[in-house]
């Protein structure tokens, strides 16, 4: 069994106009298996070695030969055992958002678009193929994940500051959570612009404490990382 | 004094304070891909705003994208937002250009006329010194350097021009209502917007922020008949189950929804009411297998194609209008060479049609559905032909035959009052072949008479009202022996026929005939589909005696 599993049932064909027609033509048969026909009575032992496996949301169940719409009794039985066995998987379908909803404690995307999850799908295979990496990134925020993510966190950072004007000072307090379910957003543009912003987060948190840094030097840092990943798909900009 | 409206969430951002006289309305967090919701907001909007500004830093962050969602569809959601559309837009942000130039179409709406994106310390003077777009800039500096492509693939081409296609023609027969025919996701879809608008010039969009044009006409279309149709269309549930109930809110409807490849593929229940005539009208899809069928060439090999040929195999008098958003003429062709009786071109967004096509299109569907419930007797016709048993003679029978399928072919074909007096008259020729079989004329003697060409022979009697009076030919016979005399002494004397009435029907309808063939000082009668039916009922009648 491959590392990469997919279940769709695929019943209307429409991973053709998904444009991926390549899991049929099995241009990546040696890291992905996918199954289409499903039902109550299949035996889910083969997914207990995959690396991460992709369900379709409304699978629909085979049964006597043709897909029931109203049964999806496998689609269940699915997420039961990968959730049992801490199996990362990633639920797509076409009402839900292109965005996929990624959860970092599991990490699992529980809801992704199934456009969206097509369209990302082989440059997520490429990607493994060519790092061995399980990047769910790929899916949930596409192919330029890393600047999507560090985006989101760094628009939350400026919509923290945005009762000051460029020439005030920052403060450690105006880019730290204000709830206690918010993410550190500054603590993940740092993680991931590591290794040539050229600091640590307690570095960073310590010289906003103590250079009195402006609303617009932050912003100038925080943008040339910004720029510097989307030019070149990773951070190369230091903190200056 | 200019207004100015500023969409955002912290009324406490530094630089909002300086901008004067403006109005602030929050956002709700939108996630990514709602364009339902972003719709549903941006009709709240007023539509006299000279520049709009959004605070793009304050929305919420986990949707980069919602800020030039919004500036798009304000552009695009010209019906809408009227004057605000072509309102100078800025959109403020600290963050970089980068950040915002990865989203295809709704980043491509930065490099457009009148949108700027500036960073909060030049947000006011950026605001001060615009001014909205006229007409003709939004057609040449908006409208003409965007393109946006359908969104979902998922079920292909076909699926945006059925859904496209019930909202036209709902918003032409609706009179004005919107009516909301299509599901909101996909009337709210960028597409959708991008396709209402993009066809417009300048005077076009003069007159709708003027409120002087909309997409709706002011007649509201319904056909009154209380007739019984089926819809055929594996999508019929987005929108043209509902268009066809508002078009015909007196019929009863029926909904084969499931996808099919072929007429075996309808369930054995609705196969059976189509065979048993009990529809009056079927409304058939081209495409019913969904997007398998998007790159089929061929007419031959639609789906719908296969189906209406086993339908009209069944009984060619079933009426069926095709529905299809195809608009090639070779497949237009097939269909009607097919038999069907009609068609819909549904309209696509691609094909950016005018109101006026619109109104044109709609009215011709609906004369066409007129004219097939017209035409809706044909299908007992054929199923009461197809069921006749016809005189044991080989020959005559093969005769009547023969005689029977012209005139059904004529009659199926017939549109206008010629071709109807034409089938009529190949219809009445049956009466002439089956008198020229069964009746011999004999002269001995300078005296005529007729008898049976049957074994016996036997003199063939003249029926008044059903009763004997003489015989044909003899002195009682004033005039030529006509030829409904000769159909009644088949009827009653050699077959045994009982209704009395029958002589003096088939005396009328030849009546009817002649005169048209020989009309009185050039006028001649009009023979209607009525005349047809009745000569039919007769002919059914004298046929059933032979048995």
């Amino acid at each position: 069994m491959n590392d990469i599993v997919l279940i769709d049932d695929n019943s209307k064909g429409q991973r053709l106009s998904y444009g991926a027609s390549y899991v049929d033509e099995e241009k990546y048969a040696h890291i992905l298996s996918h199954f289409e026909h499903m039902n109550k009575d299949s035996d889910l032992s083969f997914l207990k070695e995959a690396k991460c496996v992709f369900v379709h949301d409304s699978l629909e169940d085979w049964i006597d030969g043709q897909f029931d719409q109203y049964s999806h009794i496998a689609k269940d039985s699915i997420i039961e055992y990968l959730e049992d066995k801490e199996i990362p998987y990633v639920c797509f379908s076409d009402g839900f958002q292109a965005t996929g909803e990624y959860d970092e404690k599991k990490q699992n995307i529980v809801k992704l678009k199934k456009s969206e999850f097509y369209n990302r799908l082989e440059f997520f295979l490429e990607h493994f193929i060519l790092k061995g990496e399980i990047q769910l990134h790929i899916l949930a925020y596409g192919k330029n994940f890393l600047l999507n993510l560090m985006t989101i966190s760094a628009k939350a950072l400026l919509g923290k500051l945005q009762t000051k004007c460029p020439t005030d000072i920052v403060s450690v307090s105006d880019v730290m959570p204000s709830t206690r379910n918010e993410p550190h957003h500054l603590e993940n543009i740092v993680t991931h612009s590591q290794p040539a912003i050229g600091l640590s987060y307690d570095d960073l948190l310590d010289r906003i404490d103590d250079d009195n840094m402006t609303v617009k030097e932050f912003h100038i840092n925080i943008n040339n990382i910004l720029t510097s990943v989307a030019k070149n798909g990773k951070n190369t900009y230091t903190w200056q | 004094m200019a207004k100015t409206l500023i969409l955002g969430n912290n009324p406490n951002t530094w630089w909002i304070k300086d901008i004067k006289g403006s109005e602030i309305l929050s956002v709700p967090n939108i996630s990514n891909g709602r364009d339902i919701d972003i719709s549903s907001f941006i009709h709240t909007l007023p539509q006299d705003a000279d520049c709009i500004v959004i605070d793009a830093d304050s929305l919420d962050y986990s949707n980069v994208e919602l800020p030039l969602e919004l500036i798009l569809q304000i552009r695009l959601m010209l019906y809408e937002c009227k004057g605000s559309s072509l309102s100078n837009l800025v959109l403020v942000s600290d963050l970089s250009f980068e950040t915002y130039k990865d989203y295809g179409s709704k980043s491509m709406v930065l490099m457009t006329k009148n949108i700027s994106l500036v960073k909060s310390e030049d947000a006011q003077s950026v605001i001060e010194n615009g001014r909205p777009m006229t007409p003709s800039e939004y057609v040449s500096g908006f409208l003409k350097l965007i393109k946006i492509e359908p969104a979902e693939k998922v079920e292909g081409h076909h699926s945006i021009a059925n859904e496209w296609g019930a909202e036209a023609l709902s918003n032409v027969i609706s009179g004005g209502v919107k009516t909301n025919i299509i599901s909101l996701k996909a009337s709210s879809s960028l597409y959708f917007k991008y396709s209402n608008v993009v066809a417009l010039n300048a005077e076009d969009v003069s007159q709708i922020i003027e409120g002087k044009m909309n997409r709706f006409l002011t007649n509201k279309v319904t056909i009154a008949n209380k007739i019984k149709y089926l819809l055929i269309d594996d999508e019929a549930a987005k929108g043209w189950s509902q268009v066809l109930y508002n078009l015909m809110p007196n019929g009863v409807q029926e909904v084969w929804n499931s996808p099919i490849g072929s007429y075996e593929d309808i369930s054995t229940e609705v196969r059976h009411k189509i065979e048993s005539g009990d529809y009056d009208l079927i409304f058939l899809d081209l495409r019913m297998a969904g997007v398998k069928e998007d790159s089929i060439l061929k007419p031959e090999e639609f789906s719908g194609m296969r189906i209406l040929k086993a339908i009209k195999k069944v009984n060619s008098g079933i009426q069926v209008i095709m529905l299809t958003a195809t608009n090639k003429a070779w497949n237009l062709k097939a269909l009607m060479d097919a038999g069907a009786n009609g068609y819909y071109m549904k309209e696509s967004p691609e094909y950016h049609f005018s109101l006026k096509y619109s109104e044109q299109n709609a009215e011709s569907f609906v004369n066409t559905i007129k004219g097939c419930i017209a035409n809706s007797y044909l299908k007992d016709i054929v199923a009461q032909c197809n069921a006749l048993e016809l005189p044991s003679d080989s020959e005559l029978s093969d005769n009547i035959h023969n005689q029977l399928e012209i005139a059904c072919s004529l009659i199926l074909k017939a549109h206008t009052k010629p071709e109807y007096a034409f089938a009529y008259i190949s219809l009445e020729q049956i009466f002439e072949i089956a008198s020229s079989f069964l009746i011999e004329k004999k002269t001995e003697n300078k005296s005529t008479t007729y008898s049976f060409t049957e074994d016996t022979c036997e003199q063939c009697k003249l029926y008044i009202g059903g009763t004997p009076n003489g015989y044909l030919g003899d002195s009682k016979s004033e005039g030529p022996v006509a030829q409904w005399m000769k159909i009644a002494a088949i009827y009653y004397q050699l077959y045994g026929g009982t209704d009395s009435n029958f002589g003096g029907n088939v005396k009328n309808l030849i009546d009817l005939r002649n005169k048209y063939i020989h009309p009185n000082k050039g006028v001649k009668p009009t023979i209607t589909s009525d005349n047809f039916q009745e000569l039919f009922d007769t002919i059914q009648e004298f046929l059933s005696v032979f048995k």
